[in-house]
C-alpha cells in the first residue's frame, strides 16, 4: 500500500478541466514526479495465437458454417432475403432464413463441431501446471500442447476449439483481421496493465500487478501505431478493474498471475468483454520500455459463446453472419464448448465452466490513470 | 523646482562634474507608423464589435527586423493586393455587425426604418465605433464624410444596412485604423529644439498596444482626451491599473511570441516518418503551453524572469504528455505537471516549443538552436554562412564515425571559416540534444550516447538543465530581454541617446527582481517613451532601412 500512495496523490491533486486548473503544481504533484515506482502499460496488440508456421492438420476437415449445412434452404430463399436486406427490411430478410442458433442455441441440435486433435506449435502457459492427457478421463480431462520450443504442458483448449474453422488458419479471417492489430486500433478500449514496485528494483523485483479496462480508444500516431507514453484513463465501471495480482521481473522476464478479470472489447460489431480466470502472463521486457509475451487463462465458456454470437450493427443481430464468415456454427460451438472446457469444475455437476485460451499481446508505456473517485461505478 | 530648471541644473552638473542622470530622463528616438498586427487586428474588431464576429482573411506577412516583427512592423507598407484583403476583411466583419443576428446586439441604434435614410442614427454607430477603431475621437467632418456616403448608398439601395455596411468599410479601410501613426507636438525646450511630446492619444495608444496589444480602454481614451497623461503622476497611475488588468497577459504574449518567433508555428512541419507522434495539434499545444508557462512563471509565480530557464513547473495537455513522458489526467485543457527529474530537461530551452521550431523537418539542429539563442536571448550577432559551404558533408547519415550530431559538426571544425561561428552556436545548442526533433527526451542517437556537456561562455554544463541555469545567471540574458522589451515598446532600435536609458532599465531591473511587470512600467513610464527627436517618420524609415542588411531573421536556413 504504502507504493500506491504517490500516485494516489497524484490523482488526488491533478486538476479536472481548464477552468478548475490549479496554475502552480503543488507539492503532491512534485513529490510523485519524482516516484518512479510505479509503471503502466496500454496494449499495441491482442491476437488469439494462430500458430501460422505449424497450424497442425485436420484430417476430418474444416467446420462447416449454417450457411453451408444449410445450403438447399439458403438457396431456396437466396433471392427474397437479398431482394429484402436490399429494401431495407433487415428483419423480414432473416425471417426467412432457417432458426437461428446463434441467438437460441437450443433451436436445433449438436451438428457437431470438428475440434483440433494432435499438436499445433502453438503459444501458451502451462496453466495447471501438469502434462495433462485426455487419456486420464473425466470431464475436465484435455490433450496439452508442446509449444515451438519445446516447452511442454501448454493448455490451449481455445485451439482445441477453434483450430479446424477456417478463419482461425493460417492466412483465414482471423489471422489477417490481427494481423493488422486492429482488435486495438479500432477498438473503443484497450486493456491497461499497471506495475507497482514492491520489492527489489524496476528491471529485477517483485511488483503488484493490475489490468484495467481503458475508458476510451488508444491515441495513434501518424503510423498507425498506438503512442507510448500516453496518459490513458481507467475505465469508471470497476467491473473493468481487476483486484491486485502478484508478479516479478527477472531477467527481462515479466511474469504474473493469477487473477480473474474482465476486460471490455468494442471492435466492429462486438460490443462485449473477456471474462478469464485464473489469467497469468508472461512476457518479455522491452528495450522501448513495452512488452510483448502472452495472457493464458481460463476462459468462461458461457462468456465465449456471447462474445462470439453477441454481434450486432445496430439493431441487427449478426451472429450467424459473423460465424458464416469465420466457418463455423453456432450450434456446433455451443455443443462443443463443454467437451474443451478444462478449468473451474462446477462444484454440483462436475462440470468444467472455463476453456484455457491464450492471447498474444504487446504493450507500451503509458501512465494509468484512474477515475476520480465519485466517478467509479460497479455494474456487476 | 519644474522639469526645465531640473533639466538646466542637471545639463550644468553634467558639463562640470560628470553628474549622471542615470539614463531616466532620455529622449526618445523617432516617431514611427506601425502596421497592427494580425492580433491587433483581431483584438481591435472585438473590442469595437464584440467576441461574435468572426475574423477571416489572409494578413500582410509580418516583416522581421532586429529581431522583431514589432520593428518591422514601423517599417511596412500595405501592399495593393495586401489592401484588397483588408477590404474584403472588412466587408465580412459590416456583414455580420448588420446581420439580424447580431445588429442588434451589437449597435447603439436601430433605424428608424430599414429602408430609409436614418442619419442621426449613423452619426452615433460612426462615433461611437469610429472612436475605437481610430483610437481617438472622430472629428465632425470624419463623422459626417461618411453619414453623407452612408445615405447616397441607402437611397440607391434602399437598405439602410447596406449604407451602414459602407460607412463601416470605411472605417476600417481608414489608414488611421491600419496603422499606429504617432502623432508629436514640439516641446518647447529651448535647450532641445528636436524635441517633441507625443499627442496624448498617440501616448494613450502606444501604452495600451504596449501593454495589453490592443487598443485603448475607454478609461485611457477618456484620460488621454481630457489631456491627463501629460502629467508624470496621471500617466503613472494610467500605467499601474494597466499592469493590474488581465489584459495584461495578452501584452507580455504578444511581446514573447514576438521575440520567440513563434510566427515561425504557421509554417511548421515535420517529417511524420521521422516524428509519426507530430500533429499540427500538438504544435498549437507547444506554442501555447510556452506562452502559458511565461505568463503563469512572470505574472502569477514569483515573476523573476530568470526562473523561466530553470523551473520544471509547466502547463501540460494531453497530447503533449507523451513528448515530456508526463501523466496528464486531463482530456481536453490544462493543467499544472512537473517535468521529472529522470531527464535532464527544465527551464525554457527545454520547451517542445523551441525544439520543434529550431530543427529541420526531419531531424533536431544544435546550430539552428545555437543561433535562436544567442540571437534572441543574449542579443548577439550570428554570421550567415559563407555561401560556399558544401552542406553534403554535414547532412544526417548513419555512418559509423557519424552517428551523433556532435559528431557530425566536428566536420566543421576542420574548416575554419565555419568554425568561427560553430564555435558560438554548436556547444549550447548539442546541450540541448537530448530533444529531438519535436522535443521528445532522448538519451541517443543511432544508437550512440548523447554527449550534452559543453561550455557556454566560459560556465561548463554537462546538460540542458545546467545550461538553464547557466542562462539564468548571465547578466547578458536579462540585458539582451531589457533591450528587445524596449524596442518593442517604441517599435525601432534604441538610438544613441537612448543606450543611457537602456542600462538604466537593466540596472533597475535588477535591483527590482528581475520582475517584468516592473520593468514594463519603468519603461512606459520613462521620458523617452513620451518623447521623441524631431526625425520624421519618412526620415526614420530611411535611416532603418540603410542600417537593415536585409538578412531573412528565421533562424537561418542553412544551418545543420
Amino acid at each position: 500500500m504504502k507504493q500506491l500512495i504517490p500516485i494516489a496523490l497524484l490523482l488526488l491533486s491533478t486538476a479536472c478541466g481548464d477552468k478548475s486548473v490549479s496554475k502552480v503544481a503543488s507539492d503532491e504533484v512534485k513529490a510523485a514526479a519524482q516516484e518512479q515506482q510505479v509503471r503502466g502499460f496500454v496494449f499495441s496488440d491482442w491476437a488469439y495465437d494462430i500458430p501460422r508456421a505449424d497450424p497442425g492438420e485436420c484430417p476430418e476437415g474444416m467446420n462447416i458454417t449454417d450457411e453451408e449445412f444449410f445450403s438447399d434452404e439458403y438457396a431456396e430463399v437466396r433471392e427474397q432475403v437479398e431482394k429484402r436486406w436490399n429494401a431495407g427490411d433487415r428483419d423480414g430478410a432473416l425471417e426467412l432464413l432457417p432458426e437461428d442458433a446463434c441467438q437460441n442455441p437450443s433451436v436445433m441440435p449438436d451438428p457437431g463441431h470438428i475440434l483440433f486433435e494432435g499438436n499445433a506449435a502453438v503459444a501458451g502457459i502451462d496453466l495447471d501446471g501438469e502434462n495433462s492427457s485426455a487419456n486420464t478421463g473425466g470431464q475436465c480431462a484435455h490433450d496439452d500442447f508442446v509449444s515451438a520450443d519445446g516447452v511442454a504442458g501448454i493448455d490451449n483448449q481455445h485451439y482445441r476449439l477453434m483450430g479446424c474453422v477456417k478463419g482461425f488458419r493460417p492466412d483465414g479471417l482471423f489471422d489477417r483481421l490481427f494481423d493488422t492489430k486492429n482488435s486495438i486500433l479500432e477498438n473503443g478500449y484497450s486493456p491497461l496493465l499497471e506495475l507497482t514496485l514492491v520489492e527489489g528494483t524496476a528491471d529485477n523485483g517483485r511488483v503488484e500487478a493490475r489490468l484495467f479496462t481503458s475508458a476510451g480508444p488508444v491515441t495513434k500516431d501518424a503510423n498507425n501505431n498506438v503512442v507510448p507514453d500516453m496518459s490513458q484513463l481507467v475505465h469508471e465501471d470497476t467491473l473493468y478493474h481487476s483486484d491486485p495480482f502478484p508478479g516479478q521481473i527477472k531477467d527481462g522476464i515479466f511474469t504474473a498471475g493469477p487473477v480473474d478479470a474482465k476486460l471490455r472489447f468494442k471492435v466492429q460489431a462486438i460490443d462485449n468483454h473477456y471474462y478469464f480466470k485464473d489469467l497469468q502472463i508472461r512476457a518479455e521486457m522491452l528495450p522501448n520500455g513495452g512488452m510483448k509475451g502472452v495472457l493464458a487463462g481460463y476462459w468462461d465458456i458461457e462468456n465465449t459463446f456471447d462474445f462470439l454470437t453477441e454481434v450486432y450493427i445496430g439493431p441487427i443481430h449478426l451472429g450467424r453472419a459473423a460465424a458464416n464468415n469465420i466457418g463455423y456454427m453456432c450450434s456446433g460451438v455451443y455443443h462443443a464448448l463443454p467437451r474443451v472446457a478444462d478449468g473451474h469444475p462446477d462444484p454440483e455437476t462436475g462440470n468444467c465452466t472455463s476453456m484455457s485460451t491464450v492471447i498474444k499481446f504487446e504493450a507500451v508505456p503509458a501512465f494509468v490513470i484512474m477515475p476520480e473517485p465519485e466517478n467509479l461505478v460497479a455494474l456487476q | 523646482m519644474d522639469n526645465l530648471s531640473k533639466l538646466v541644473i542637471c545639463a550644468v552638473l553634467i558639463a562640470l562634474l560628470g553628474c549622471d542622470s542615470g539614463g531616466a530622463d532620455a529622449t526618445g528616438g523617432p516617431l514611427t507608423m506601425r502596421r497592427l498586427t494580425a492580433d491587433q487586428y483581431r483584438n481591435a474588431i472585438a473590442d469595437a464589435f464584440g467576441h461574435a464576429v468572426e475574423v477571416s482573411g489572409r494578413f500582410e506577412p509580418d516583416n522581421r527586423r532586429d529581431g522583431l516583427n514589432a520593428i518591422g512592423a514601423s517599417l511596412v507598407a500595405i501592399t495593393p493586393s495586401g489592401f484588397e484583403q483588408y477590404e474584403a476583411m472588412a466587408r465580412t466583419i459590416a456583414d455580420q455587425v448588420t446581420s439580424v443576428e447580431l445588429r442588434d446586439d451589437i449597435l447603439p441604434c436601430s433605424p428608424a426604418a430599414a429602408d430609409t435614410v436614418d442619419d442621426e442614427c449613423t452619426a452615433q454607430i460612426v462615433s461611437q465605433i469610429g472612436r475605437i477603431l481610430l483610437r481617438r475621437p472622430l472629428t465632425d467632418e470624419d463623422v459626417q464624410a461618411r453619414v453623407d456616403a452612408a445615405a447616397l448608398a441607402t437611397v440607391e439601395r434602399q437598405d439602410y444596412f447596406a449604407g451602414l455596411r459602407l460607412a463601416l468599410v470605411s472605417l476600417m479601410t481608414a489608414p488611421n485604423f491600419l496603422f499606429r501613426i504617432e502623432e508629436a507636438t514640439p516641446a518647447a525646450l529651448p535647450e532641445q529644439p528636436e524635441r517633441l511630446q507625443l499627442t496624448d492619444l498617440s501616448l494613450a495608444s502606444k501604452l495600451s498596444y504596449f501593454l495589453w496589444n490592443r487598443g485603448p480602454d475607454e478609461t485611457l481614451l477618456a484620460a488621454a482626451e481630457n489631456g491627463e497623461l501629460s502629467n508624470p503622476q496621471a500617466l503613472a497611475r494610467q500605467v499601474d491599473r494597466m499592469l493590474a488588468s488581465g489584459y495584461l497577459a495578452d501584452g507580455v504574449r504578444a511581446y514573447f511570441e514576438d521575440v520567440l518567433r513563434f510566427d515561425l508555428f504557421d509554417d511548421l512541419d515535420k517529417d511524420v516518418a521521422n516524428y509519426p507522434l507530430f500533429s499540427a495539434g500538438m504544435a498549437n499545444d507547444a506554442k501555447e503551453q510556452t506562452l502559458r508557462y511565461i505568463t503563469e512563471q512572470l505574472l502569477d509565480g514569483d515573476g523573476d524572469y530568470r526562473t523561466l530557464f530553470t523551473s520544471r513547473e509547466i502547463p501540460m495537455t494531453r497530447s503533449l504528455g507523451p513528448i515530456y513522458g508526463v501523466p496528464v489526467r486531463t482530456v481536453e485543457g490544462w493543467e499544472a505537471a512537473i517535468l521529472p527529474t529522470t531527464q535532464a530537461r527544465a527551464g525554457l530551452l527545454s520547451h517542445a516549443s523551441f525544439a520543434m521550431l529550431f530543427s529541420h523537418p526531419g531531424r533536431s539542429s544544435p546550430t539552428l538552436r545555437g543561433v535562436f539563442m544567442r540571437e534572441a536571448l543574449l542579443c548577439q550577432t550570428i554570421p550567415e554562412a559563407p555561401a560556399d559551404v558544401d552542406f553534403t558533408q554535414f547532412v544526417q547519415d548513419v555512418a559509423i564515425e557519424h552517428k551523433t550530431a556532435r559528431d557530425r559538426l566536428e566536420v566543421h571544425s576542420t574548416q575554419a571559416s565555419c568554425n568561427k561561428c560553430h564555435v558560438l552556436t554548436d556547444p549550447i545548442g548539442l546541450a540541448l540534444e537530448n530533444l529531438d526533433g519535436i522535443g521528445k527526451f532522448r538519451r541517443t542517437e543511432n544508437q550512440s550516447p548523447i554527449d550534452t556537456s559543453g561550455d557556454f561562455d566560459g560556465v561548463g554544463f554537462t546538460d540542458a538543465v545546467e545550461l538553464g541555469q547557466a542562462f539564468a545567471d548571465n547578466d547578458l540574458v536579462s540585458a539582451c530581454l531589457v533591450q528587445n522589451m524596449y524596442r518593442y515598446a517604441v517599435g525601432r532600435k534604441q538610438t544613441n541617446s537612448e543606450r543611457p536609458l537602456l542600462r538604466y532599465l537593466e540596472s533597475a531591473f535588477a535591483e527590482q527582481g528581475h520582475q517584468l511587470p516592473a520593468l514594463m512600467r519603468n519603461i512606459a513610464t520613462s521620458e523617452a517613451f513620451r518623447t521623441a527627436t524631431g526625425l520624421d517618420t519618412a526620415t526614420a524609415k530611411v535611416k532603418s532601412r540603410s542600417n537593415d542588411n536585409g538578412r531573412q531573421e528565421t533562424g537561418g536556413s542553412n544551418a545543420t
